[in-house]
This record gives C-alpha cells, structure tokens and sequence, in this order.
C-alpha cells in the first residue's frame, strides 16, 4: 500500500486525458476511440502514415474539432462541452508550431512575436521588446539581426526558430507540433529536435509532436504512439515500437531500416 | 445525393435527365454558397461591434481601397462622362437640345453609372487583393495560426476591410461623378460648343441631392459585398495557388455579378423613398 502511494507521487500528473474519442466526417469514421494520456512536461509523438488521423487529433487538442463522442480533458478542464470563448481562453495556454511555420508574412519577425502579446497582454513598448527579445534568444536568435526582417527572407530553420518563439510567446503549458521535420534537411531536423527538447528543458512545456519521421520521433519522445485507421495500435517507448507485430508498424519500420541502410 | 444517374451505365431514362439533374445540383449548390456567404456576414456583423477596434489595420485598408483605386476610378471616370456625353450629343442633337448633355450624362453617373463602375473597379483592383491575400493565409495555415492565438481571423481580417471598403466608395463614386463631369463638360462645352453658362445651368437645375444620394447608398452596399464576398472566397480558398488563383477570379466575378443583381434591387427599393415625389404625382417642373 505504502509502495503503491510513492509510486503515484513520484509520477508526474497529467496534462491530457483523452477518453475513448471518436470523430467521423460524413460516412467516414476517422477517430475510432482514442484513449491518450499525456504527463505534464513529457514529449510525446504521435506517429502514423499520412490521413490516419493524426492532424484530426491534433485539432480536437487544440479545441478547433468538437468530438461525435468522448472526452478531452487538459489541465483539469473538458473541452468537449466548451463554448468558442472559452475555446478561445483555452487556446492562449497552447500553442502550435505549424508545418511551414505559418508566420505572417506581411509583419517583420519582431511583429510576428510580438502578435500574440500584443492582443493578450497590456504591455508597455519596453516590456514588449524585452519580451520578444528573450523569447528570440530562447531559440538562438539575435533580435537585433533578425528582428526587422520579414519570414521570407530567413532559412526554414530560422523560420522554425521564429515559429517556435512565437508559439511560446504567451508561455504556454501545451506545445502542438504539426509535423515540425517534414521536408527538412537532416541538419535542420536535428536542429528543431534540440529545439523541441530545448523548449520541455527551460520552459517545462508538455508538448504533443505529430510526425512521421520514426529517426527524429525515437530522438525526443518520452511517450511513442502510432495510429493506423483511426485507432492507436501501439504505445510505449523505442522498443514497443521496434518490436510491433503489427503488420502496418512493421511494413512502416521496414521501409524506414530499408532507406537508411 | 447518388442518383441512378451517377452509376457507370445508368438507364436510359437517366441518361436523358442528366441535364436537369446536372441544373438542379447547380441550383442547390448555389442556394447552399448563398446560404454560406450570409452566415459569413452574419459572423462578421456580430464581430463588428467587439473591440479591440484595430485602427491601424483600418487605416491601412481604406488608404489601400481609396489610393489603391483612385487612379482608375478617376480614369474611368472620366472617360465615361465623355463617351456618354458623346453618346448623348448625338441623340440630343435630333431634338436641338445638345445643352441638356450635362444633366442627362450626369443623371446617368450620380444614379447609376458611378457606383456601378466604381464597383466593378474596386472588385478588380481590391477584392481580388482581398481574395488573393486571405487565400494565401488560408493555404499557408496562417488563418489557423491566428486561431491558435486565440484571435478571431473574422474580427482580425475580415471585418477591418469590410467597414473600409464600405466607407471608401462612396467618396470614390463622387471622385467618379467629378471625373465624369469633367468628361461630359469637355464633349458639351469644348467640342459641341454649348455655353459654358447653360451648360453648367441646365446641369445645376436638372439634378438633385437625392440622385447623388442614391449612388452614395448603392456604393456603401457594393462596397460590403465586394468585401464580404471576396474575404470569403479567399476564406475558403484550398488547395495551393491554384485554388488562390480560383478564388480571387470567383470573388471578382460574384462581386460584379452581385453588383449588376444588387443595382436594380436597390433602384426598385429606394425610389419611392428617394423621389417619392414622382410616386405622389407632384413632380417640380424644372423651369426652363
């Protein structure tokens, strides 16, 4: 009994709790119950082909799909039931790093950072700038080199970079990672590797990483999942993975050992 | 819907209705978008009055849609009052009454010619910007990252440049009546030789405030429209700079369509309002 209670002291509590989730869009089932737990400060990675379900769950983490049935709940609250105002409220404690980075491309670097402080929070031009500065430095950026310049013209690593320091602007609890290596050099996908562990190391952000990319996902993930059809057919860390007999994980390992031989 | 006629070999009877069938998707695929574009201005109506109020952002816009288009409207302008007038002149001189060039050219312009033209100038010019910019940010999932900041893309995007085109047309459409009244002034005066005195008489007597109004009011509903319209299509573009490409042309077409639809309704709506007079049969004879 004794054991029992310091076991469940030593773990971290959870961030996310996703009960038994099903989603449909017309006759076809995407989400076919999923059941997810996400410890607070943990990276986990949900890996999975393309169309399995996987941005779908993404969105209903980021409250912008309501369920056909189950329940979300994050840090303490069910988003399931949730009106679009307090979606909105929720969705200032998250904060997506999206495929290609999506920053506004008509605001220069400063702006892009400093959008999100700017509609939340009542700062002064000081505090703005000492703000967006820091969370420019977090990822190794130099406000002063990179600040007046507009996304098109940095590397898409820096715009990473940028992306990410935009997404923790407001000091989330929960990073969503919407496939953060895809189409990247393997230079670069190592950078925002260290840039996904940078982010859980100095700011202790839970975050949720989508990807396909089984190298970088073995890299940072302290919790592996892997969706097919809809439904998660394996959990658990590098060797749950490694030792799947399911037929899809194993057909997906194979192409993968094949093409890095 | 499936219908037999969708099968790979329908029967005969199906084969021979596929152009009503065709017509009736069509005709509910319309009604649907419709349906959709006013549930959009719908959600953009209700955001209108929730701050923050974006002034800067509004700024921008209204100095894009007016300077924007200001040059071709004066352009147009300008070149309408004179092939009008031109048009005018020759039918006028039929009758001997080339110096009534100003008013009939001018009626033409205040009521119906300016807003209409300014209308399909802005579309040109700034709804399919409208389209093409929102499209992007749809493609590049910028609109979704505006999301995730908790920001409404609506109050953000779409309602600054609905209430800046809204307050931008009409004074383009009266820049479009001067520009035009150049134009008609050059073909009456410089080239038919009409006094300058009866001209400018004959236009200050044969027009009133309420014809100038009804293009001013026409211009504020095409102005909403082109906006509203082209921020949704660029709202809903998918699919990479093809479908950008697509909706900036849908969003130029429905709105100079709209504004061809929407002249005659406001015309039929607004006249016994605006010239109840001709209704109530008391119609000021103008003195000659």
């Amino acid at each position: 009994m004794t054991d029992a209670v310091v076991e469940h002291r030593t773990e971290p509590p959870l961030l996310i709790e996703v009960k038994e989730l099903k989603k449909s869009f017309g006759p076809q089932q995407i989400l076919k119950g999923i059941d997810l737990q996400i410890p607070q400060g943990s990276v986990c990675v949900i890996l999975g082909g393309s169309g399995m379900g996987k941005s779908v769950l993404l969105k209903h983490l980021a409250g912008l799909l309501k369920p056909d049935s189950g329940q979300i709940m994050v840090d303490g609250e069910d988003l399931v039931p949730m009106k679009d105002k307090q979606l909105q409220s929720y969705r200032r404690k998250i904060g997506k790093v999206f495929q290609e980075g999506a920053l506004f491309d008509s605001m220069n670097i400063f702006d892009n950072v400093a959008f999100p402080l700017r509609e939340h929070l009542q700062l002064t031009n000081d505090e703005l700038r000492e703000k967006v500065a820091y969370k420019l430095k977090l990822f190794s950026l130099n406000p002063s080199e990179v600040g007046h310049k507009f996304p098109s013209e940095l590397s898409g690593g820096m715009r990473k970079r940028v992306a990410l320091a935009r997404a923790v602007a407001l000091d989330p609890k929960l990073l969503l990672y919407d496939e953060p290596t895809t189409g990247l050099d393997p230079i670069t996908t190592d950078q925002v590797d260290q840039l996904i562990l940078h982010a859980k190391a100095e700011l202790g952000v839970t975050s949720v990483v989508i990807s396909h990319d089984i190298a970088s996902a073995f890299h940072i993930a302290d919790q592996l999942l892997f969706i097919y059809k809809g439904e998660i057919v394996v959990r658990g860390g590098r060797e749950d993975i490694l030792n799947c007999e399911h037929p899809y994980v194993h057909q997906f390992l194979e192409t993968w050992r094949q093409k890095n031989r | 819907m499936t219908l037999p006629s969708d099968s790979e070999n329908p029967p005969i009877q199906w084969r021979l209705l596929a152009p009503v069938v065709g017509v009736g998707r069509w005709s509910l695929e319309f009604i649907r978008e419709f349906g959709r574009v006013l549930l959009f201005a719908w959600a953009t109506l209700l955001q209108v009055f929730r701050g923050p109020y974006r002034a800067k952002e509004f700024f921008r816009h209204m100095r894009e849609i007016g300077f924007g288009t200001l040059f071709i409207v004066v352009f147009t302008g300008f070149f309408t009052g004179l092939v009008f007038g031109l048009q005018t002149l020759i039918a006028f001189r039929r009758f001997g009454a080339e110096s009534l060039v100003g008013p009939a050219t001018m009626l033409a312009l205040a009521r119906e010619l300016a807003p209409v033209l300014t209308g399909m100038m802005v579309a040109g010019r700034s709804g399919s910007g409208m389209a093409t910019e929102l499209g992007t940010m749809r493609v590049t999932e910028q609109i979704d990252a505006l999301e995730m900041m908790a920001v409404s893309p609506i109050h953000y995007l779409v309602v600054p440049r609905v209430i800046a085109a809204m307050l931008m047309m009409p004074f383009l459409c009266a820049i479009f009546d001067g520009a035009g009244f150049v134009g008609a002034y050059i073909m009456g005066v410089a080239r038919e030789g009409v006094d300058p005195g009866i001209f400018l008489a004959e236009t200050w007597y044969g027009l009133d405030p309420p014809d100038f109004f009804e293009g001013f009011i026409k211009a504020i509903f095409f102005g909403g429209t082109i906006a509203l319209v082209s921020c949704y299509k660029g709202f809903n573009a998918k699919g990479g700079a093809r479908g950008v490409g697509l909706a900036a042309t849908q969003a130029v077409v429905i709105s100079s369509v709209s504004i061809l639809v929407g002249t005659y309704l406001i015309t039929e709506l607004l006249h016994p309002f605006l010239y109840g007079y001709i209704y109530f049969d008391s119609f000021p004879q103008v003195q000659p």
